[in-house]
């Protein structure tokens, strides 16, 4: 999921787990918005200079490494498709700005639940009804 | 450690082959009593189901995606590798 780059603007991104980012992805970047997933004690260290972050899809249908999550949730102009398959690390400056809401503790668990279904086969998976 | 589980009693039969399976596996001391090989035996049936599924839901994810979510996906890869170029892994 996209918006439009706002260039020039580079913080020290202080990112913690469950929120969702506007981020600047690629060269030159375009702004997507992305999940942090990384554990806290790494999104907080000065010594550690990226986190684990999954992206938003503005388009997409649910499946073992994708969810749809809904703008009462995620604080998203749109539904929004979380991609756990492109789950990647990216450096903190590539961070621009905190955006909509925080995700709850017990959807985390669920999302991490379903980015390991992107690498381990044996990883619980009871498949989703519906779906878009 | 082990923790015990309610266990429900049911009276059944099964062929002479399974029998001798389930004997084995307790013989072999991979399992205690022929309740409990049964146990284990249907435990890897439902994580060998559970990967079948998986493997097979995500084939089917990426087989069936529409154009748009395929073109939306190929440019994610792009902008997601480019990004992930400048990370050092030595920080």
């Amino acid at each position: 999921m996209t918006s439009s780059p706002s260039p020039g603007r580079q913080v020290r991104a202080t990112p913690r787990r469950g929120e969702i980012w506007a981020a600047g992805l690629g060269n030159p970047p375009v702004r997507h918005w992305v999940l942090i997933v990384s554990l806290d004690a790494r999104n907080a260290s000065d010594r550690v200079n990226s986190v684990l972050i999954v992206p938003f899809g503005s388009a997409g249908y649910e499946g073992p490494t994708t969810l749809r999550l809904d703008p009462g949730e995620t604080g998203l102009p749109a539904p929004s498709y979380l991609k756990g398959h492109f789950i990647t690390t990216l450096t903190k400056d590539r961070l621009l700005r905190r955006e909509g809401r925080v995700l709850s503790p017990s959807r985390m668990r669920q999302i991490s639940q379903m980015i390991s279904r992107a690498f381990d086969p044996a990883a619980p998976y009871e498949p989703l009804r519906g779906g878009a | 450690m082990k923790t015990s589980v309610p266990r429900q009693k049911i009276s059944t039969t099964v062929s002479p082959e399974t029998h001798r399976y389930l004997k084995s596996l307790v013989k072999a001391g991979r399992a205690a009593t022929i309740a409990e090989a049964v146990d284990m035996v249907v435990r890897r049936a439902k994580r060998a189901e559970n990967r079948a599924r998986l493997e097979r839901d995500t084939a089917a994810y990426f087989a069936n995606l529409p154009a748009s979510v395929q073109r939306e996906e190929a440019r994610l890869e792009t902008v997601l590798a480019q990004s992930a170029d400048e990370v050092l892994f030595d920080e």
